[in-house]
C-alpha cells in the first residue's frame, strides 16, 4: 500500500472516531450547530479525500450522508433519534470499506445498499429529485466530478452581462454561492460606473474579481455560473495549487498580476517602470552609498527571505505523525541507554577519577531527562479510549432495553501508550457488566423513585505515579449476601467462610464467577472480572470494588503511569540483587529483633508501635549464605495494608528498565519482570502484591 | 423616501428605506439626482432597509461620481442597517482605498463592515 493511501485510512479512522464522538454529542444536544457542522465537515473531507486516494466505494457512499448533514446544517432536516442511529450505522460501513481495502474481509454491499435507501428516505421530495439528477451525472463522469488535488486557488473574472439584472439574476447570489465553496476575496469593480444623469438604473456597470481557494474542482465553479455562461464573461484560472511551482519570496509582484489579468500590457508596465529607478540605483546615484553596500543589503534580504521560509516550513509542521514501531524502538534504546549509564556510572565511583566521575554524573543528568522526555511522548490522552465507550453504552443499552448515559472525566489525562492501547479490554467488560447487572429497568428505577436514566460515570485522574479510573454507576449495587451464596454454591468458600464486605466483593474477581441468571450476549458467561484483574495485574496496576445495595457501584483501577521504566529501590539478600517498585515503598528502617514476633508461621514485627506481617526475602527466594549483622525492612504498601520485607542491605534508588522476563518463567510468583543492572548482572523486580497473596495462601493452606 | 432640506439651507438629508432593489432604481436615481440639486452636502440616512440588491449600490456609487463631480459632499451612513452593510460585504463592495474617480477620498466603501 503507498503512502498516501496508508496517510489517508490512518486520517479517515481518526475521521471516523471524531464523527461517533460527535454524533453522540448531538444525540444529547440536537440543535448544536457547531457539532453539526463538524459532522458535516468529518464527512466531507472522507469523500472528498477518499476519491482522490481512490477509495470510490467510500466517496460514493458517504456523499449521501454528506448531502444529508448538509441539509440539516440548512436546518431543512432535524436531528431526530432515528438519523444519529442511521448514520451510526453509516459510519460502521465506511469502518467496514476502510477494512475491507486494508485486505480485512469484503464490506457487504446490500448493507450499503439498505442504508444508502434508509437514508435517501429523509431527503424532501425535491432534493431527492436533485439527488437522483446529480447522481446521474456522477455516473456519466466520476472523475471530473471527484478528482479533487488539495486546494487550488483560482482566479476569477466574472463580467456579466449589462442586462443581467433585467433578466432577473441577482449576482450577489452567485458571489454568495462561490463563497460557500472556500475562501474568497471578491473585489467589485466600480471604474465603469456612470454618473447620475448617465447611468440607467437597470444597467449592470460592474464587474468582478475574485480569487478563491478550494478543494472543490474547477466544474464546481463553473456549475455556480451555469445559468449566466452564455451571457456573461467567465475566466476561470488556477494560480497556484499544492505541487506547482512556489516563488520563494511569498506570491507575484503587482505588476506580474496585472499583466496576467490583461489589465495593463507588458509594454505599458516597462515603460512605467522605465521611468522609476530602483531605490539602490537612485540612492547609488545621489552618491550617498556605494554600489557594494547596496549589493550586500540585497544579499541580506534575500538570505533572510530564505530563512524565513525554511522557518516557516519547520512551524508549520508543528506536530508529525510517527508509527508506533519507531517509538517503541526508541523507548527500547533509552532503556539501552539507561543500562549503560548505570554501568557507566557504577565505574566511575569505583576509580577515584574527578573527570570521569564528573562526565558521569552529567550523562546521567541527560538520561533522566531524556527518559522523562521519551516517556512524555509516549504519553496519550484516554479521552480518545473514553469516548468510544459511549457508542458501546448506547448500543448495549439500546439492545437490554435500558437507558443510560455516560459522563466521561478527566479525559485529558494522559497514560502511556501501551497501558491505554491493552486497557481497552477490561473497561469494556467492566461497563458491560455496569450496564447488564447494574443499571436497572427504566420502570424499576422510576418506581425506585430514581430518574429513568441510569448514568455511569467514567473518570481518570492523576494519583502520584499512578492513574485511577473508575467507573462508577448509579445503579443497582452489589448484594453480598447473593455474592456469597454464589460462591459457596461455585465451591469458592466455604459455607461460614468469616468474610467482610471487602473480601465478599473481591470474590466476583474470581475465576469462574458469574451470577448472571440467565446468560446474556452481553455478559454473564463466567468469563469477565477475572480476565479483568489478570488484565489489570499484568499491567502492574490493581482493581478494586465498592458497592452500596440500591445506590449503585464503583470499581476502581490503578495503574502506573508507565510500563518501561520505573523507578526502583534496588535492595541485596546474599549476593543477588532485587528491586522493589518505589511507588509502593514507604520507609527503610533497621530491624531490631525484639520487634519480630511468630504467630501462626507468619512472622509480624512492631513497626512504630503497630503490628504488621514482615516477610523475610531470604527465607521466600531460599536465598544461602551468610547473615549480615543487622538486617533492613523495607516497609511497602500492599493491599492490605503495610507489611515489611526484610533484606540484607538496601542499597538505593535505581532508575530500572523493565524487561519481561521469559515464558519460562511466567509462573514465578512474587516477580513482574526483571532488569540489568549496571554491572551487567539482573535483578528480579518483586511484585509485593503477588509476593503477599503467595505468602497468604501458603499460611491458609498449611493451617 | 424623502428628502428634506436643514433650514441652514446646506445640508439635506436623504431617507431611504424598505425594498432598495431594481424595482426602485430608477425613482432612487431621481431622488438622488434632486437631493445633489438642492444641497450642498447630502447625507443618505438609512431607515428600515429591508433588501438591497446592487443596482442599489451602483447607484450610491454613482451619485458619488456625481457629487465630487459638482464640488459636493455625499455622506452615507449605514450604522443602522445590518442588511445594507452584509450585502455590501457580499457584492466585494468593501475597499480599503476608493477608487481612481474617488479624488476626494470620501469613498463610501472604505472600512466595510464594523
Amino acid at each position: 500500500m503507498d503512502k498516501q493511501t496508508e496517510t489517508y485510512r490512518e486520517e479517515a479512522y481518526e475521521l471516523l472516531a471524531e464523527l461517533e464522538a460527535s454524533l453522540l454529542e448531538l444525540e444529547e444536544t440536537p440543535d448544536d450547530t457547531g457539532m453539526i457542522g463538524r459532522i458535516f465537515r468529518a464527512l466531507h473531507t472522507i469523500k472528498g479525500s477518499g476519491a482522490m486516494f481512490g477509495f470510490d466505494d467510500i466517496a460514493e457512499f458517504t456523499h449521501e450522508l454528506e448531502t444529508i448533514f448538509d441539509l440539516v446544517r440548512g436546518g431543512k432536516i432535524s436531528v431526530t433519534k432515528e438519523l444519529i442511529d442511521l448514520t451510526l450505522s453509516a459510519r460502521d460501513q465506511i469502518k467496514a470499506m476502510l477494512d475491507a481495502n486494508e485486505g480485512g474481509e469484503t464490506a457487504d454491499t446490500s448493507i450499503s445498499e439498505e442504508i444508502i435507501i434508509a437514508i435517501r428516505a429523509f431527503l424532501p421530495d425535491t432534493e431527492k429529485d436533485l439527488e437522483e439528477q446529480e447522481s446521474e451525472i456522477r455516473k456519466l463522469k466520476p472523475e471530473a466530478r471527484y478528482l479533487k488535488p488539495g486546494n487550488i486557488t483560482y482566479r476569477i473574472r466574472f463580467h456579466p452581462d449589462p442586462d443581467i439584472f433585467i433578466n432577473g439574476t441577482n449576482p450577489i447570489f452567485l458571489l454568495n454561492e462561490l463563497q460557500e465553496l472556500g475562501e474568497a476575496r471578491i473585489v467589485a469593480q466600480t471604474n465603469a460606473v456612470p454618473r447620475l444623469e448617465d447611468i440607467e438604473p437597470e444597467k449592470c456597470y460592474i464587474y468582478w474579481d475574485i480569487i478563491l481557494t478550494t478543494s472543490e474542482g474547477i466544474d464546481a465553479i463553473e456549475n455556480v455560473f451555469v445559468f449566466v455562461e452564455d451571457d456573461c464573461e467567465i475566466h476561470i484560472e488556477i494560480i497556484d495549487e499544492a505541487g506547482g511551482p512556489e516563488n520563494e519570496t511569498g506570491y507575484k509582484r503587482l505588476g506580474e498580476i496585472l499583466i496576467e489579468r490583461g489589465d495593463i500590457s507588458t509594454r505599458e508596465l516597462l515603460a512605467v517602470l522605465e521611468e522609476q529607478r530602483r531605490l539602490g540605483e537612485l540612492l547609488v546615484a545621489a552618491e550617498v552609498v556605494e554600489q557594494g553596500a547596496v549589493d550586500s543589503a540585497l544579499a541580506e534580504q534575500e538570505h533572510i527571505r530564505t530563512v524565513r521560509k525554511t522557518r516557516k516550513e519547520s512551524t508549520s509542521s508543528s506536530s508529525i505523525r510517527v508509527p508506533s514501531e519507531r517509538l517503541d524502538s526508541l523507548v527500547d534504546l533509552v532503556g539501552e541507554l539507561v543500562t549503560v549509564q548505570a554501568r557507566l556510572s557504577q565505574k566511575a565511583s569505583f576509580q577515584s577519577d574527578p573527570e570521569l566521575l564528573s562526565i558521569a554524573e552529567e550523562v546521567q543528568r541527560l538520561t533522566a531527562n531524556l527518559r522523562d522526555n521519551t516517556m512524555r511522548i509516549r504519553m496519550l490522552p484516554i479521552g480518545a479510549t473514553f469516548a468510544r465507550f459511549k457508542r458501546l453504552v448506547r448500543d448495549l443499552s439500546n439492545e437490554l432495553g435500558k437507558e443510560a448515559i455516560m459522563i466521561i472525566e478527566g479525559a485529558d489525562t494522559e497514560l502511556d501508550k501501551t497501558v491505554i492501547e491493552q486497557l481497552n479490554d477490561p473497561l469494556v467488560h467492566i461497563i458491560r457488566n455496569t450496564i447488564d447487572h447494574g443499571i436497572e429497568s427504566p420502570d424499576f428505577r422510576e418506581s425506585e423513585g430514581k430518574p429513568r436514566q441510569g448514568t455511569i460515570r467514567l473518570s481518570a485522574e492523576h494519583s502520584g505515579p499512578n492513574v485511577l479510573i473508575r467507573v462508577f454507576d448509579d445503579g443497582a449495587g452489589i448484594d453480598p449476601e447473593v455474592i456469597r451464596a454464589k460462591a459457596v454454591e461455585k465451591g469458592l468458600i466455604v459455607q461460614d467462610a468469616d468474610l467482610d464486605e471487602k473480601e465478599i466483593l473481591s470474590l466476583i474477581f474470581a475465576p469462574g464467577f458469574s451470577t448472571a441468571k440467565k446468560i446474556s450476549g452481553i455478559s454473564g458467561r463466567g468469563v469477565g472480572l477475572d480476565v479483568v484483574k489478570r488484565t489489570v495485574e499484568a499491567l502492574r496496576g490493581t482493581v478494586k470494588i465498592t458497592s452500596k445495595k440500591g445506590k449503585g457501584t464503583t470499581t476502581t483501577l490503578k495503574l502506573p503511569l508507565t510500563l518501561a521504566i520505573i523507578d526502583g529501590l534496588l535492595v541485596k539478600i546474599g549476593e543477588t540483587c532485587f528491586i522493589l517498585p518505589l511507588s509502593v515503598v514507604e520507609e527503610c528502617v533497621e530491624l531490631i529483633h525484639d520487634d519480630l514476633t511468630r504467630a501462626r508461621r507468619r512472622n509480624m514485627m512492631n513497626f512504630r508501635g503497630k503490628i504488621i506481617p514482615y516477610l523475610d526475602l531470604r527465607e521466600a527466594f531460599m536465598v544461602e549464605g551468610d547473615l549480615p549483622p543487622v538486617k533492613q525492612v523495607v516497609v511497602a504498601e500492599a493491599k492490605s495494608g503495610r507489611i515489611g520485607f526484610g533484606v540484607d542491605h538496601v542499597i538505593g534508588q535505581y532508575q530500572t528498565v523493565i524487561k519481561t522476563i521469559g515464558k519460562f518463567y511466567k509462573d514465578a510468583e512474587g516477580i513482574s519482570g526483571a532488569t540489568i543492572l549496571g554491572d551487567g548482572t539482573v535483578a528480579l523486580i518483586l511484585d509485593t502484591a503477588q509476593l503477599v497473596q503467595s505468602v497468604e495462601n501458603e499460611a491458609m493452606f498449611s493451617v | 423616501m424623502n428628502f428634506k432640506l436643514e433650514p441652514s439651507g446646506d445640508r439635506g438629508i436623504l431617507t431611504i428605506g424598505g425594498e432598495l432593489t431594481i424595482d426602485r432604481a430608477a425613482e432612487l436615481r431621481t431622488m438622488l439626482i434632486t437631493s445633489l440639486e438642492s444641497a450642498e452636502n447630502v447625507h443618505i440616512r438609512l431607515e428600515a432597509v429591508t433588501e438591497v440588491d446592487l443596482s442599489c449600490l451602483q447607484l450610491l456609487c454613482s451619485a458619488h461620481r456625481t457629487a465630487m463631480n459638482l464640488n459636493k459632499n455625499l455622506i452615507l451612513d449605514s450604522e443602522e442597517s445590518q442588511v445594507f452593510r452584509q450585502t455590501v460585504k457580499d457584492a466585494g463592495y468593501t475597499r480599503n482605498r476608493g477608487c481612481t474617480a474617488d479624488s476626494c477620498e470620501s469613498c463610501l466603501w472604505i472600512g466595510g463592515d464594523k
